[in-house]
């Protein structure tokens, strides 16, 4: 196992904010930390990084405790930040040159990582006539170019164990999808990567194991396919042309959303979703669309996290 | 093999002092500093000659026309009549006569005269053993007081000049010849030098003195306060911005904070270096070209300020202390900024939390100040002098000062250092403590009891949530 960590603690005064996590990468790809707001995911990382003194635990990185100025490790912060007045080249240099890669190859990475994030116009300004355009600094910058710049620095020592804390918050869709591009490149390159999240659905396109948090206590943990598995088919979705409540209401099923374009429901299994089956066929009820499936993550986490989450989503 | 606590210090130097030479603020600034220190002496001297009449260039056109010498002192040997032996051609007077009349019948004569004329008087008097040479004009006469100054100063080197040529004496044993000598009792321990300067108090300081304390006080707070203020804004902005986050995975918060110290120190040193050397270059420029001095004697005009006998020693050794005093003076006043910054959460606060470290150096400035002042008028403060050059607070402002003015011995101002250095010594293991948890601290203001249970608990506090 290459990232180990054992019973993870922090408590300030009386109050616990990362209560006894434990979790393993054994393999290369991503890890998902997943939670609301104040949850403990930044303050595990920040743990996990040796940057915040943990109460309890270990964390061990093939075998030894993880110390982040001996191993090759990026880290994207949940808190973004560059020097606003300093230019972004003299910047990440500095960042490789602490992360002890040699002056050659940051700049041949950050060439490689300019192109690759379509950052080539802030680094290498167009003429404007024949003056030479100053260097840009990062307060010149939008924030998700910001962002894109600060993934770069996470990436330029082509770091080993990769920690991004929220890296999509706040892109648009196109940055979004790029930023997905190289997370996937760097999953392919077997680099090991835990990342925190509020977006499921992008959660799920990446990551095969999750930690879900909520008040510093994991929740759920395991692999996704195995937890959803673990919940069974039991959201079922109907859309039929007439009225079916009567029949719900016989049937004794929970509806969980009623909208235009059909009914969720919640059922305990599949002979209850047969049940219901055969009941709107024997009803003469005209079908649209019916599913069986297992909960998203999304489900899962509001059924774990709480109500609070569907606010902040909001 | 594993890194020290320290280890990335450098490339914070490196970064932190190309940032501060490439901030376009700083470079103003020092051009400003640099321009001020290469005009003020040229500056000076213009104002000085124009106060004194335009020169010596414009004695001629206003010149006295008969200078007439009573001498009554009995110095034979003499030549009141040639300035060529001072090298003093420049000043022209027509006529030098040598009077037979008395002094008071010639100061009768003086009061009605009209004409351009002027009286040298030089006579000695047998109570102080002191030679005078007095230059008397007319109440009516129209020579000005300026031009009888620059004839004052003129017979002056005439004299030393022809005294050198009878004694067959160089300058330098002149200048021997002309110290004072007193002497005194001593004991090589530590309470006697305390009675030593007991003695020496009584004296009071001397106005060169005053000047080269004073120089040394203004040039550590300089230093102090530049540095401090760099290194607070520097640790806000890092904080504030959230850059710091970053920077952690690479390398200890007491290494930033020291890679940043070094930078600070080593930029606000260039800045003093640049502007000694600016105004050296000044001083030299202007005898050369005003005066056609040659650049080793030009050279000499730099020191000009501080007079043979000013009681004023400046060798290697001091020099040496000197340095150490500002660079152990600035790390104590940088770690204790470090470790205020570090628990600001922006620009802002920063002011209002900042008010500690300009206290201090208040206390270390003024109390310094107030003690070498109170030595002007001659009051006894040999206690307070001994309390401040051993408190850290104002040791690094006050001992290089009265070093160099003889104020205090070697071993007190090593004994202040030893203070210092142990002082910072503490300071560093606390600030590294310190700076760790504070560096993500965004609470309240911490009172000193606060940072005390930090020191004590390390990183991650209870007062962090």
């Amino acid at each position: 196992m290459s990232l180990v960590v054992t019973n993870l603690s922090k408590k300030y005064g009386e109050k616990t904010v990362v209560d006894h996590i434990s979790f393993s990468l054994e393999h290369p790809g991503v890890y998902a930390f997943l939670g609301t707001n104040g949850a403990g995911k930044s303050t595990s990382l920040r743990m996990m990084l040796g940057m915040l003194a943990k109460d309890s635990g270990e964390v061990l990185w093939k075998g030894n405790p993880l110390d982040t100025m001996e191993t090759n490790v990026g880290y994207l912060a949940e808190e973004r930040g560059l020097y606003p007045k300093y230019t972004l080249m003299d910047q990440l240099l500095y960042f490789a040159s602490l992360k002890n890669v040699s002056k050659e190859d940051a700049k041949n990475r950050i060439d490689y990582w300019v192109d690759r994030l379509e950052l080539g116009e802030y680094f290498n300004p167009p003429m404007v006539g024949k003056k030479k355009p100053k260097p840009m600094k990062a307060d010149q910058l939008s924030k998700g170019n910001q962002q894109k710049v600060q993934l770069l620095a996470a990436l330029i020592s082509d770091p080993e164990l990769l920690i991004l804390d929220e890296p999509l918050s706040g892109l648009d869709p196109v940055n979004m999808d790029l930023f997905k591009e190289v997370i996937r490149e760097q999953v392919k390159a077997g680099k090991y990567i835990i990342m925190s999240s509020h977006q499921m659905e992008v959660v799920e396109e990446f990551c095969e194991d999750i930690t879900i948090l909520h008040h510093g206590k994991a929740v759920v943990q395991g692999n996704l396919n195995d937890i959803k598995k673990s919940y069974g088919r039991v959201n079922m979705f109907v859309k039929t042309e007439e009225p079916i409540d009567d029949l719900i209401e016989a049937s004794g099923l929970r509806v969980i959303n009623k909208t235009p374009n059909g009914i969720q429901l919640k059922v305990t299994g599949q002979e209850q979703a047969d049940a219901f089956l055969d009941s709107l066929v024997s009803n003469h009820k005209t079908i649209v669309r019916f599913e069986l499936r297992e909960p998203s993550l999304h489900e899962i986490f509001v059924e774990k996290a709480g109500e609070n989450f569907e606010d902040e989503a909001q | 093999m594993k890194h020290s606590r320290f280890h990335g210090t450098g490339k914070v130097f490196k970064f932190t002092f190309s940032q501060m030479m490439k901030a376009k603020g700083f470079r103003i600034t020092l051009i400003f500093m640099l321009l001020v220190s290469a005009l003020y002496y040229p500056i000076s001297q213009a104002i000085k000659k124009n106060g004194e009449g335009g020169g010596v260039s414009e004695v001629t056109e206003t010149s006295i026309d008969t200078l007439y010498v009573i001498d009554e002192s009995g110095l034979n040997f003499m030549d009141w009549f040639s300035f060529e032996k001072a090298g003093l051609d420049a000043i022209e007077i027509p006529t030098i006569k040598s009077s037979n009349k008395t002094y008071d019948d010639f100061t009768k004569e003086l009061k009605e005269s009209e004409e351009k004329i002027a009286l040298l008087h030089v006579h000695h008097t047998a109570e102080d053993g002191t030679f005078y040479y007095t230059l008397v004009q007319g109440p009516k006469t129209p020579i000005k007081m300026s031009d009888l100054t620059v004839l004052k100063n003129a017979i002056q080197n005439n004299i030393y000049a022809q005294l050198r040529e009878h004694m067959n004496i160089t300058e330098e044993q002149m200048n021997i010849l002309n110290m004072s000598i007193e002497t005194d009792t001593n004991y090589v321990d530590i309470e006697s030098i305390g009675k030593s300067s007991d003695e020496e108090d009584k004296k009071g300081i001397n106005q060169q003195q005053y000047m080269m304390i004073l120089i040394v006080i203004m040039l550590t707070t300089m230093l102090v306060s530049m540095s401090g203020e760099y290194i607070s804004s520097s640790i806000v902005q890092e904080k504030s911005s959230k850059v710091v986050e970053f920077l952690l995975t690479s390398i200890r918060p007491i290494a930033l904070l020291f890679g940043k110290i070094a930078a600070v120190f080593l930029i606000t040193l260039f800045q003093i270096v640049s502007m000694i050397v600016c105004y050296a270059a000044s001083v030299v420029i202007y005898h050369s070209i005003a005066d056609g001095m040659s650049v080793k004697d030009a050279f000499s005009k730099v020191t000009a300020f501080i007079p043979a006998d000013a009681d004023i020693t400046i060798n290697p050794i001091g020099v040496v202390i000197l340095v150490c005093f500002l660079l152990a003076g600035m790390l104590f006043f940088s770690l204790i900024c470090g470790v205020i910054a570090a628990s600001v959460k922006s620009v802002e606060e920063m002011q209002e939390r900042m008010k500690s470290f300009t206290l201090l150096l208040f206390l270390g400035m003024f109390g310094s100040m107030i003690i070498t002042i109170m030595n002007i008028g001659g009051t006894n403060t040999s206690a307070f002098e001994m309390i401040a050059a051993l408190f850290p607070v104002t040791s690094p402002f006050l001992v290089p000062g009265y070093l160099f003015s003889n104020r205090i011995s070697i071993v007190i101002a090593l004994i202040g250092l030893v203070i210092l250095i142990a002082c910072v010594y503490f300071l560093l293991a606390f600030a590294a403590r310190c700076y760790e948890y504070l560096i993500y601290y965004n609470g309240q203001k911490l009172s000193i009891k606060d940072y005390f249970s930090i020191f004590k608990n390390e990183k991650g506090g209870e007062k962090n949530a």
